[in-house]
């Protein structure tokens, strides 16, 4: 029995049948999926083989396990996306109140009057009670937006797990 | 294509797929597995289903999960010390291998001897070693030349170099044998 047609290299009719009567040996078997894996002409021969009696059932029906699969996939999704979101955003936040990038803002360094140094002294005092005001403000944000997270996590824990709103018809 | 709608597709075609997939691997739970896999492949890629085509479409994905089955399979097999079977695999968007003792047995013989050899392969192996080792062609231009996705391409042509070596070798102790 020939499995490949040796002028066109596409499966016999005597290759699909022997594949659906089980005669293949591995081999053959993994060239024939090969094979199906890239051939339109092939693949339309031999899903026209499989119809009526050739069809068989899977032992368990795949609609239960297959929505539980597509289910917990989508929850890791939707989980990584709002946890990496809201981690950068209270990293930032943090970053900004806790001064770092205070760095970053030029200072003059030009001498000083007594009387600069005075304006300069209360613009400190000043900057300062900013920054502390910024800092609660910034904690404040990062704590509502950690339990915003926990609350839409748990939202979608609920939706995910719960019976109502499985796409399972037959539930 | 709503979540309703795919269940409908489930229910219709989960014998189809699950007989694709029995077919070409023959054990009912790896078959069941990949069956799995394969809805969920096609509900990941729901966007690429051809309107009209589902059944084409689900067959497809159901001879690829079964093909990289068996594939790996084959692989694990041929590690085990000892096995005699097929030569592990190319890791994928590598070239068809580096020289090695097999292509000096093979770039030992004459045009005319290996050509031979050639000839004398079956199909899948056969057009694409004319091309590799007789047209000297690229596995891009063999790939475009016969339809067939490059990965394909460098699998089969590592077979066929295995299958020449083992030709070669047998037309060798046959020579002894007969001395």
């Amino acid at each position: 029995m020939e499995l490949f047609d040796q002028t066109s290299g596409c499966l016999t009719d005597e290759g699909l049948q022997a594949l659906a009567d089980g005669q293949l040996d591995e081999l053959s078997r993994l060239e024939a999926a090969e094979h199906l894996a890239f051939c339109d002409a092939c693949l339309d021969r031999y899903t026209a083989l499989l119809a009526g009696p050739v069809i068989v059932q899977p032992p368990q029906d795949l609609q239960k396990p297959v929505w539980q699969r597509i289910r917990s996939q989508m929850f890791r999704v939707l989980t990584n996306r709002y946890a990496t979101a809201a981690a950068a955003v209270a990293i930032a936040f943090c970053l900004w109140g806790s001064g770092l990038f205070q760095g970053l803002v030029p200072t003059p360094d030009a001498q000083l009057t007594p009387a600069l140094q005075l304006q300069q002294t209360e613009q400190t005092q000043q900057t300062l009670e900013h920054r502390l005001a910024f800092n609660e403000a910034a904690r404040s944000a990062s704590r509502s937006l950690s339990s915003l997270f926990d609350s839409v996590s748990d939202g979608i824990s609920k939706a995910v797990t719960s019976p109502r709103l499985t796409n399972n018809p037959k539930e | 294509m709503n979540s309703t709608e795919f269940s409908r597709l489930m229910q219709q075609y989960q014998g189809l797929v699950y007989t694709v997939c029995f077919q070409l691997v023959r054990d009912p739970d790896t078959a069941q597995d990949l069956a799995q896999e394969t809805f969920l492949a096609a509900w990941t890629h729901l966007e690429r289903c051809p309107p009209g085509c589902e059944k084409q479409w689900l067959a497809r994905i159901a001879a690829n999960k079964a093909k990289d089955h068996l594939k790996s399979a084959y692989q694990r097999r041929v590690n085990l010390p000892g096995d005699e079977g097929m030569p592990e695999l190319p890791a994928p968007g590598a070239p068809p291998g580096p020289p090695g003792p097999e292509d000096e047995v093979l770039s030992s013989l004459g045009y005319s001897d290996l050509a031979a050899l050639v000839h004398e392969l079956r199909e899948p192996y056969l057009k694409v070693s004319e091309l590799f080792f007789l047209q000297e062609r690229t596995v891009e231009e063999i790939a475009l030349a016969l339809r067939r996705p490059a990965k394909t391409v460098r699998t089969q042509l590592y077979r066929a170099r295995h299958i020449l070596q083992e030709q070669i070798q047998r037309k060798e102790h046959g020579n002894h044998g007969t001395l």
